[in-house]
C-alpha cells in the first residue's frame, strides 16, 4: 500500500482478504477429516489452535499419531477437542489418556461397549464423554425417537448428537408429514420416567457412578452457533463431511500458500468469503433459539444460499427447544 | 371480444425490447444475446390482459427498436375500454429509456412523438469514453454522441441525462471523469443543475473487477484531486464549492427493486429477476428465469425470487466483508452500490446477499476516506453531524 494524501492512514487492504498463516483461523471450529490432514495443515502452516478442533481417526495408526500430537502438546486445554471414530474397538486405547481432555464421537453409531471415564451425569461427567450420533431424516422418523428412548433406558452412554436431513424432509415430506414429525418430536420432548417407573437394575447404581437416581428426563444443551469448517488432506475446504462425500458443489475453497487476496480471483475468493463473512447475527434474529441445528451446507442445497434458514429447519428446531 | 389470453402479472415490467445494439463496448454483458427485436404486436395481448401498470425500457440498444415505443403509445391511445388511470399510467411509463446516444438524431420523430426521456451512457471525456465504447467497426462515438446532446437535445428540447462507469482500466481518469461531467451538465443545463447532478449516479465505479490494493491507492489520490480541484474552483462561490463537494462524496447507492417489484422482460418474453440476468451467459439462465409472460402455469424458481423478495421488501441487509467491517456500522457508507444482481454474479454461487468482498474492502476505505476528508477540510455538515 502506498502513502494515501491528507496524511490518511489506510485501515484495510485487499491482500489481506487470504492470508494462509491466519485463514483457518476465521472459523472458530476446524474439523480435519484424518490425522494426515491435520498434519498437513500443521507442516504447511495453516493451523493455528482454535476454540474447537475436531480429528477423525479411522484406525490404530491414525490413533498412536493423533496421541503422540495430543501429548506432544498442550491442544487439548488449548481448544476443545473432538475425536470422531469410525472404529469402535478403539475406545480401549483412550483408557490411557484419562488425564487429557477431549470428546469422542462414534462416527458409525455407538456400540455400547467401550466408554471412556463415562458418567452420565453431569456433575460427575470428566470431560471425556462419547457422543452416540443420530441422524434423524424423513425415512426414519417414525422409529428414531423410540429408539433413542430405547438407547436412553439400556446403554450406558446416554449422550447423543443430534442431527437432521433436512433435504429429505424437504423432498418427500407432505404438509400431512409436517404434522406427524411435530407429534414424534413432542412426544420425545416430553419423555421423561420418574424414579418409581424405573426398572430396578437402573435404580440400583454401579460402585463405579456412585450416583442416585432421581428419574430420567432429557436435557438439551443447544451451544452456541458455530461456522464450522471440514479440511481434507489436499487442504480442501468443505462445510462438513456430508458436503465432502457427496460433492453436489464443488469444494469451497484450496490452501494455499505464496498466495495474497489480490492473486485469487474474486470469484473463488467471495465463494469461502461469504461463509466467513456471514454475520451470524442475520440467522438469531430469524431463530433466536436452539442454533446448534442449522447446517450451512443442507441451507444452500435447500435455500440456495447458506445465510437463509430453511422452514422446515426453523420448525424442528423450534419445536424441539420449546 | 376476443379472449383474453393468461399472463403472469408483473407490477413493474423491464422490458428488453430489443437485445441488438450498434455499439461494442468491451465491457459489455450483453455481447452473447441473441439478436432480436421484440414485436409490439406479440406484446399486446399481455397489456390487453392487464399484465402490467408500468414499465421501463432497456436493450441492447431501445432506439434500434423505436418503433414498438411508437406502437405503445398508439395502443394506449386508441383503448377506450381500458379505464383512464390505466391508460393514463401506461402512456407515463417506458418513457425514460437508457440509450448509448447514436441513434438520438435518426429517431427524432419518435422520441418527438413518444415525449421520451433519455439517459444517455457517456463515460466521460474523449479518451476515456471512446476507450471502452465503440462502434462495430472499433470506431469512437464520443464526438457523434455529444453532438446529438448539444444540436438534437438541446434544440428540440428533449429532456436528458448522462450516465456513465467507470472501471479498473479507465480508474486513472477518475478525476477527469468526475469534472468532465461536472463542467459538461454546468454549461449546458446551469450550476445549479451540475451540483445536484453531483449528487446522484452521473457514474458509478463497477464491482466485478479485480481490485488491488494499489488501485485504492489510486481511487484515494483520484478522490482527493477531485475534491481539491472544486476548493480550487475560480467561479464557484464558497458555498457551492462546499455544496459540490458534499453531494459528491456524501454519494449513496439506491435501492434496488429487482427480483420482487421490478421483473425483467427479454426480448423472447422470458422473465428474469432483473436485466443483468436475463439472457445473459455468465449467469444459470434455468436457474434465474422464472417462466415465459404468457405460461403463468409454469412458474419456477421460487426460492431466488423468494430471495430478491426478502432483500427488498423484508429489508434483509446484504453482507460483505466480515458485515461491512463492524467498526464503521454506525456510520454512513458513501459510493457502496445496492445490486443483488452484481452480488449474484461475483460471489460465485449466485447468492445476491454477498456484496463481493474486493469491492467492498475497496469502498470501505474509500467511504472512511470520504469521513476523513470531511474533517481535515472542514466541510461543514448540518446540525446532527450529517453530511448530507
Amino acid at each position: 500500500m502506498g502513502k494515501s494524501p491528507l496524511g490518511y492512514i489506510r485501515k484495510r487492504s485487499i491482500k489481506s482478504l487470504y492470508n494462509p498463516e491466519t485463514f483457518l483461523g476465521e472459523f472458530n471450529t476446524v474439523k480435519f477429516t484424518s490425522v494426515l490432514a491435520f498434519s498437513n495443515a500443521v507442516k504447511g502452516g495453516f493451523y493455528s489452535p482454535k476454540e474447537e478442533l475436531w480429528i477423525h481417526i479411522h484406525s490404530k495408526e491414525d490413533f498412536n499419531s493423533l496421541k503422540k500430537i495430543i501429548e506432544g502438546s498442550s491442544i487439548d486445554t488449548m481448544c476443545q477437542l473432538y475425536i470422531v471414530i469410525y472404529d469402535n474397538d478403539l475406545f480401549k486405547h483412550f483408557e490411557g489418556m484419562e488425564n487429557r481432555k477431549f470428546r469422542v464421537i462414534a462416527a458409525d453409531g455407538y456400540d455400547g461397549k467401550g466408554y471412556i471415564n463415562y458418567s452420565p451425569y453431569l456433575k460427575y461427567r470428566t470431560n471425556n464423554a462419547i457422543y452416540t450420533p443420530i441422524e434423524i431424516n424423513y425415512h426414519n422418523v417414525d422409529t428414531i425417537f423410540d429408539d433413542i428412548i430405547d438407547m436412553f433406558m439400556t446403554q450406558k452412554n446416554r449422550l447423543f448428537w443430534l442431527t437432521f436431513d433436512y433435504i429429505s424432509f424437504e423432498k418427500h415430506a407432505k404438509f400431512s408429514d409436517i404434522h406427524r414429525l411435530f407429534f414424534r418430536i413432542n412426544r420425545f420432548i416430553s419423555w421423561s420416567m420418574s424414579s418409581k417407573d424405573l426398572p430396578m437394575s437402573m435404580k440400583r447404581s454401579s460402585k463405579r457412578e456412585r450416583v442416585h437416581h432421581q428419574g430420567l428426563e432429557y436435557q438439551f444443551y443447544g451451544g452456541r452457533l458455530t461456522k464450522p469448517i471440514l479440511v481434507d488432506e489436499e487442504l480442501k475446504l468443505w462445510y462438513n463431511e456430508r458436503h465432502r462425500k457427496e460433492q453436489k458443489i464443488p469444494s469451497l475453497f484450496q490452501l494455499v500458500s505464496d498466495k495474497t487476496g489480490e492473486d485469487i480471483p474474486f470469484k473463488e475468493l467471495n465463494l469461502i468469503r461469504q461463509y466467513i463473512d456471514l454475520p451470524l447475527i442475520a440467522i438469531i434474529n430469524r431463530l433466536d433459539r436452539n442454533l446448534t441445528f442449522i447446517d450451512f451446507y443442507q441451507n444452500l442445497l435447500i435455500q440456495k444460499v447458506i445465510n437463509e434458514v430453511p422452514f422446515i429447519t426453523e420448525l424442528i428446531s423450534r419445536w424441539i427447544i420449546s | 371480444m376476443s379472449e383474453r389470453k393468461k399472463v403472469v402479472h408483473i407490477p413493474t415490467a423491464d422490458l428488453m425490447i430489443t437485445s441488438m445494439c450498434n455499439f461494442n463496448c468491451t465491457y459489455c454483458f450483453e455481447e452473447k444475446k441473441k439478436q432480436i427485436n421484440m414485436k409490439f404486436e406479440d406484446f399486446e395481448p399481455f397489456l390487453s390482459a392487464g399484465g402490467t401498470m408500468k414499465m421501463f425500457v432497456f436493450g441492447g440498444e431501445p432506439l434500434i427498436n423505436s418503433e414498438f415505443l411508437t406502437d405503445l403509445k398508439r395502443y394506449v391511445n386508441r383503448r377506450s375500454d381500458t379505464p383512464r388511470f390505466v391508460r393514463q399510467k401506461l402512456s407515463e411509463s417506458a418513457k425514460v429509456i437508457i440509450t448509448n446516444g447514436y441513434l438520438i438524431d435518426k429517431r427524432l420523430d419518435e422520441i418527438l412523438e413518444n415525449d421520451l426521456i433519455l439517459q444517455v451512457s457517456v463515460d466521460g471525456p474523449k479518451h476515456v469514453h471512446d476507450a471502452n465504447r465503440v462502434l462495430k467497426n472499433g470506431e469512437g462515438t464520443h464526438e457523434h454522441i455529444m453532438k446529438n446532446i448539444t444540436d438534437v437535445c438541446l434544440k428540440h428540447g428533449i429532456k436528458w441525462s448522462m450516465h456513465g462507469v467507470i472501471n479498473r482500466k479507465t480508474l486513472k481518469h477518475f478525476k477527469d471523469v468526475s469534472i468532465w461531467h461536472f463542467e459538461t451538465i454546468r454549461e449546458l443545463k446551469g450550476t445549479g443543475e451540475a451540483i445536484q447532478q453531483m449528487g446522484k449516479n452521473v457514474f458509478q465505479i463497477v464491482f466485478e473487477e479485480e481490485w488491488t490494493d494499489d488501485d485504492v491507492d489510486l481511487l484515494l489520490e483520484q478522490m482527493h484531486e477531485t475534491v481539491l480541484y472544486w476548493l480550487k474552483h475560480k467561479e464557484l462561490s464558497q458555498e457551492e464549492k462546499h455544496a459540490v463537494i458534499k453531494n459528491f462524496l456524501s454519494r449513496r447507492g439506491g435501492k434496488c427493486g429487482a427480483g420482487w417489484g421490478l421483473l425483467a422482460v427479454d426480448s423472447n418474453f422470458d422473465i428474469f429477476p432483473c436485466h443483468r440476468q436475463a439472457d445473459n451467459s455468465d449467469f444459470d439462465v434455468e436457474e434465474m428465469k422464472m417462466t415465459s409472460l404468457y405460461e403463468p402455469e409454469n412458474v419456477k424458481n421460487f426460492k431466488t425470487y423468494n430471495t430478491f423478495y426478502y432483500i427488498g421488501v423484508i429489508n434483509k441487509f446484504l453482507y460483505g466483508h466480515k458485515y461491512f467491517n463492524n467498526e464503521y456500522r454506525n456510520d454512513p457508507f458513501y459510493w457502496i452500490n445496492w445490486c443483488p444482481s452484481t452480488n449474484a454474479f461475483t460471489a460465485g454461487n449466485y447468492n445476491p446477499y454477498y456484496v463481493s468482498s474486493k469491492y467492498i474492502q475497496m469502498f470501505m476505505e474509500l467511504s472512511s476516506f470520504i469521513h476523513h476528508i470531511f474533517n481535515y477540510y472542514k466541510i461543514p455538515r448540518d446540525k446532527n453531524g450529517n453530511t448530507r
